[in-house]
């Protein structure tokens, strides 16, 4: 359980079927798809924990060295995340496979394209303001502290990109209960991946477990006496 | 029938295709399973019970159907945690895709695993989730018509509930159950196959699918021991509905009924014998099958009830299950839930060994895979490999068994020590990821031949790379649907591969005391092969 959501076990062994003229079918191991996903969210949980601090004051040391850990090859300044690039590419990658795998073009829904535009958007958003068009982030933490505390300030010589990164991810936590994006607590629910395979050790109970109408012994010996009493089969009662 | 080429070329897995929810399911012959007869949809008090037909273009369904449909899932969403985790949670991330067999062997992308439950999700969406009530396609939701049940019962009577994708799903969706859900709401509004209703009402009524009747039962058993008299010149006796034994054996019928379902029979038979077991056989408890699997857990109960009721009637200590597939889903899975507690019984034992079956201690019924791998594992047995010579040997992982019961090791522990010839299919169709048959969980009906066919067609694929490999010739398998399916399918893909029973192997193998020289196998074919013989 602790592989499948931390590695994603399942994904991994992920391989893919194709179908060869004189071989018939044959399998290739298939690791993009894990790699992009684990990219994908393992960036997504250090980014989120880095902007831990806007919300916190003072800064845990532990989210001032994942900062230094991330920010580690230092080009240019302020130093570009490994994160930050892993997730674009990521998020490209699994995008590309929406649109270009005809299998998951046909499977792909509205709401599929929807949140990795948003997430897309929030990126680049994000990137932008950290390397571009760069915004007061003093002013930035004032303004999260404030709401965070119910006392929100007024503040406007922010720049326009903050206010549109912070928009996109409103909508995407509003978005949250309602989509797929709720596998994330899921994951940890599933009983194919979370329940021991004890059922013949173990009774489990299941509470709605009503009786049924059941063919029973004595109705069965009842149609079958005869036949049962001429093959010398033993019968409970004589007629 | 089309030739194999005809039928690959059919296949693109890269479907054109860009739209799904629009495209109305087509009956095609020979991919679609018909209706229950009336008089056993009556017999089982089944809903809406009339004379039908698949292609009809009137399905002669209530008037109130969409509403008894809506409730039902409603219901069905109240029972199962996991039905609706299972359509929430996915993100059509399409690693299961071209993971299932009718997929890979008919490129109807309707048979990718995500889009079978997207069929019952889309509905789901658009009447149980705020986002489909209001946004309706954008949101991926779809209105309940028709066309939409019709595609429901060609699609989820075309999963074999192998549970194949669930494996590779990073969610653990199990679409399996998803199937199953989609089998009882059909079921809700009266639309049944035959191939699952008839079996299912013959086991209530007689005992077992084939509508066998008691005498019928012993004389088939007797027809057998007589088989084994001519081959080890031993006279074997085998007890039915005798009170008092140690454990009641229960096998499912197609073992007496069918081929080369019959030779595993014999195998139990000559075990039995050889380690001088007091069981019992029952005539009452004569299946051990269960195609209520396959329609709904009311009726999975009600068939499954026997077993237990069986056993306390007769006193025996606990029960020793055959070889067969859903049986064992059922067995493992569900009986002790639905039935137990089967507290008048005692955790099993071994009698021979004395082991322990600390896993079955709850339910306290055995696999005899288990039972009997033991027993070669503490050298209770004699066993003369060179029997088996004339075989080279593939083991084919059955779904329920593999999958369900995680039963990997024991069967290949009995292949190795009862053959010389032993060769594994390649590592990603085996073992938890082995590939169905393609004719089970009740679509193994010759109306679906075709789509049989090429549902089996990867698992044939993988033994034709062993044929010409390893030059394997037999296949063995523990599930009667596999014994019953596998030999049409190997004789289309790749001829001259012969199935059989692991226990077949073992009688085979077993030397029995007072035997007199064994010159043929069960299947009364001579040991050492002809071409050999003239070559001394």
């Amino acid at each position: 359980m602790t592989s499948e959501i931390l590695f994603f076990r399942s994904l991994f062994r992920n391989d893919k079927a194709e179908l060869k003229g004189t071989q018939g079918l044959t399998y290739d191991s298939s690791k993009l798809l894990w790699l992009g996903g684990l990219a994908f969210h393992w960036s997504l949980i250090i980014i989120l924990a880095r902007h831990m601090r806007f919300f916190t004051e003072p800064v845990a040391p532990c989210i001032i060295f994942l900062q230094n850990i991330d920010g580690m090859f230092q080009l240019g300044s302020p130093a570009f995340y490994i994160s930050g690039i892993f997730i674009f590419i990521a998020l490209m990658y699994l995008l590309f496979r929406r649109i270009a795998f005809p299998r998951i073009r046909l499977i792909s829904l509205f709401s599929d394209y929807f949140v990795l535009f948003l997430v897309l958007g929030i990126t680049i958003s994000g990137f932008l303001m950290r390397h571009f068009y760069k915004v007061d982030i003093y002013a930035v933490k004032r303004i999260i502290m404030g709401i965070l505390i119910f006392k929100p300030l007024t503040i406007t010589d922010i720049g326009l990109i903050f206010y549109i990164h912070i928009f996109l991810v409103s909508i995407l936590f509003a978005y949250f209960p309602f989509s797929k994006l709720m596998h994330t607590g899921g994951v940890f629910l599933s009983p194919t991946r979370n329940l021991k395979n004890d059922s013949r050790m173990k009774r489990h109970i299941n509470p709605w477990n009503y009786p049924v109408k059941v063919h029973t012994y004595e109705e069965w010996e009842h149609e079958f006496r005869g036949a049962l009493k001429e093959a010398g089969l033993p019968v409970e009662k004589k007629r | 029938m089309k030739k194999p080429d005809e039928m690959l070329n059919d296949v693109n897995l890269k479907p054109k295709v860009l739209d799904w929810m629009n495209t109305k399911p087509e009956f095609h012959k020979g991919t679609y399973l018909y209706s229950a007869p009336l008089k056993h949809q009556k017999y089982l008090e089944l809903p809406n019970p009339r004379e039908w037909h698949p292609t009809d273009t009137d399905w002669k369904l209530p008037k109130n159907w969409k509403e008894i449909i809506l409730n039902g899932m409603a219901d069905l969403l109240k029972k199962h945690r996991s039905f609706r985790l299972f359509l929430d949670i996915c993100v059509r991330c399409g690693a299961c895709a071209d993971k299932c067999h009718f997929f890979l062997g008919s490129g109807d992308p309707k048979n990718m695993p995500v889009l079978r439950a997207e069929l019952l999700r889309s509905v789901y969406r658009r009447y149980f989730t705020t986002g489909g009530k209001l946004f309706g396609m954008l949101a991926g939701a779809r209105d309940l018509d028709e066309n939409v049940l019709k595609e429901w019962f060609y699609y989820f009577y075309q999963c074999t509930e192998c549970r194949r994708c669930s494996v590779y799903c990073p969610y653990g969706i199990d679409t399996c159950e998803i199937t199953m859900m989609g089998r009882e709401l059909l079921n809700l509004v009266g639309c049944n196959v035959q191939w699952v209703i008839e079996p299912a009402s013959n086991c209530f009524r007689t005992g077992n699918h084939l509508g066998v009747p008691p005498h019928a039962f012993k004389e088939t058993l007797e027809f057998a021991l007589g088989e084994l008299k001519d081959i080890t010149g031993i006279s074997i006796e085998t007890p039915i509905n005798r009170k008092g034994a140690e454990i009641l054996f229960v096998a499912p019928s197609a073992d007496y009924f069918a081929s080369p379902h019959w030779y595993t029979l014999l195998g139990y038979l000559m075990l039995f014998h050889e380690i001088d077991l007091d069981y019992t056989w029952s005539a009452y408890a004569s299946e051990g099958g269960n195609f209520g699997l396959f329609h709904s857990p009311e009726l999975t109960k009600s068939l499954n009830a026997k077993i237990y009721s069986e056993a306390k009637r007769l006193g025996v200590r606990w029960i020793l299950g055959g070889e067969c597939g859903h049986m064992w889903r059922t067995i493992h899975q569900y009986m002790d839930t639905f039935n137990g507690p089967a507290d008048f019984l005692e955790e099993p034992v071994s009698p021979v060994t004395g082991t322990p079956f600390e896993n079955a201690k709850s339910t306290k019924m055995v696999h005899i895979c288990e039972f009997t791998s033991d027993l070669i594992y503490n050298n209770a047995l004699n066993l003369d490999k060179t029997r088996n010579d004339k075989f080279k040997i593939t083991f084919h992982d059955s779904c329920n068994p593999a999958r369900s019961m995680g039963l990997l090791e024991e069967p290949r522990y009995i292949i190795k020590n009862t053959c010389n010839h032993f060769h594994e299919m390649p590592e990603n169709t085996i073992r938890e990821r082995t590939f169905c048959c393609g004719s089970g969980a009740g679509l193994g009906a010759d109306e679906n031949l075709e789509m049989r066919l090429r549902g089996g067609f990867p698992r044939a694929n993988a033994v034709k790379h062993v044929h010409e490999k390893h030059g394997v010739n037999m296949l063995a398998c523990i599930c009667a649907i596999d014994k019953a399916a596998l030999p049409p399918l190997l004789d289309y893909w790749v001829p001259g591969i012969g199935v059989c029973g692991v226990h077949e192997l073992l009688g085979n193998a077993l030397i029995m005391e007072g035997e007199k020289e064994r010159t043929a196998n069960l299947r009364g074919e001579p040991l050492i092969e002809e071409e050999a013989v003239e070559d001394v």
